[in-house]
């Protein structure tokens, strides 16, 4: 058995029928064409607790994300997450249906927030909620800001259930930057000095058609030939990937003599874009 | 920077969701409105839903997965 590895997040597709201001990605990008064969050796090569899917919408790709889990030995053993949108949460029985599709489905996390809020609706989370429950499947709801007024969503939707709410910082990147709505206040000091969470976590990503990355932020976007490898192995040997390994964002900035301003991050991924856009590795 | 009693609470639940540090909590409580500061603050008393930072701070499509802890470090 290879390295452990304890989350792969497959995005899975570019397909979604929201446009939310804020995605990190355009919905108008055509899919890659992949068999996802290198994904499923590799997932069934080493030890992956989790697999999250993600996309665009997952839902829209259930095909694809069957055709997956049905390659892969040891499914009991691992926890099946997606990411949605929740768009087929009209009526419960629709709605137990769709997840019920899934060859297996632990987890559901709906997005919501004021971006979803614009096509969606908390009738619909409601509604994903209570299948859930009924399924026995795991619920929770990524509530994605841009200031911290966006935080009162959470009222409403403590008066819908007892759930988890994951909140996240909608970041400098993708149609957020485009559009200007990504979370302005400065960086908060005391993350320079962890080491990448993702990395730390030993956490991969899956890009449709491309490969694996251990980068899904800044790095992704403006340097993808530095982060985004055809196998594990070749990611696991790249340069960048054991330099994130070893040190800090702060501990790289010194090495690699790079002067932070802070005033121009608001977080520790926009400190590697700048530690890194023009290093030759 | 001395602080009333509720904007004691709207930084202490700033800082434990891992938005800000303390000054920076601070710095940010002392410049909201009332209403605004009655708002923020009686969202830390939400008995219910579970409230955690996804990661930390990282934002991305990886780390969309909640942790399912009040407090998460990494």
């Amino acid at each position: 058995m290879l390295s452990k590895i304890n989350k792969i997040t497959i995005l899975v597709g570019n397909k979604c029928n929201y446009k939310c201001s804020h995605c990190l990605f355009s919905s108008n990008v055509k899919d890659y064409v992949d068999d996802f064969s290198t994904l499923i050796s590799e997932i069934n090569l080493r030890d992956v607790n989790k697999l999250l899917f993600v996309g665009g919408e997952p839902t829209l790709y259930i095909k694809e994300i069957n055709k997956i889990l049905s390659k892969i030995k040891n499914l009991g053993k691992k926890e099946i997450i997606i990411t949605t949108n929740g768009w087929f949460a009209s009526d419960i029985s629709k709605t137990e249906k769709t997840l019920k599709s899934f060859i297996k489905l632990n987890s559901v996390q709906m997005s919501y927030d004021r971006f979803h809020m614009e096509f969606s609706t908390l009738k619909k989370l409601k509604t994903l909620y209570n299948a859930c429950l009924n399924l026995k499947k795991d619920f929770s709801v990524i509530l994605s800001i841009s200031n911290i007024k966006d935080l009162i969503i959470l009222k409403k939707l403590n008066d819908i259930g007892s759930f988890r709410v994951g909140i996240q910082k909608v970041y400098r990147m993708g149609s957020a930057f485009k559009n200007q709505i990504y979370f302005k206040e400065t960086l908060n000091k005391n993350f320079i000095l962890r080491k990448c969470p993702l990395i730390k976590n030993n956490e991969i990503i899956y890009i449709r058609g491309k490969g694996f990355s251990f980068c899904c932020s800044n790095l992704f976007f403006s340097r993808e030939s530095l982060v985004v490898y055809k196998n594990i192995n070749f990611l696991m040997r790249s340069e960048l990937f054991n330099i994130l390994k070893k040190y800090n964002f702060r501990e790289m900035a010194n090495k690699y003599k790079i002067n932070i301003k802070y005033n121009n991050v608001n977080n520790e991924c926009d400190i590697c874009e700048e530690i890194w856009k023009n290093q030759k590795l | 920077m001395k602080l009333r009693k509720n904007d004691k609470v709207i930084t202490a639940f700033l800082v434990s969701l891992g938005l800000f540090t303390i000054s920076q909590a601070k710095n940010y409580v002392v410049n909201l409105s009332k209403k605004d500061k009655t708002l923020i603050a009686s969202l830390s008393n939400l008995n219910n839903i579970k409230i955690s930072n996804t990661q930390g701070n990282t934002y991305s499509l990886a780390v969309t997965e909640d942790t399912g802890t009040k407090k998460k470090t990494c």
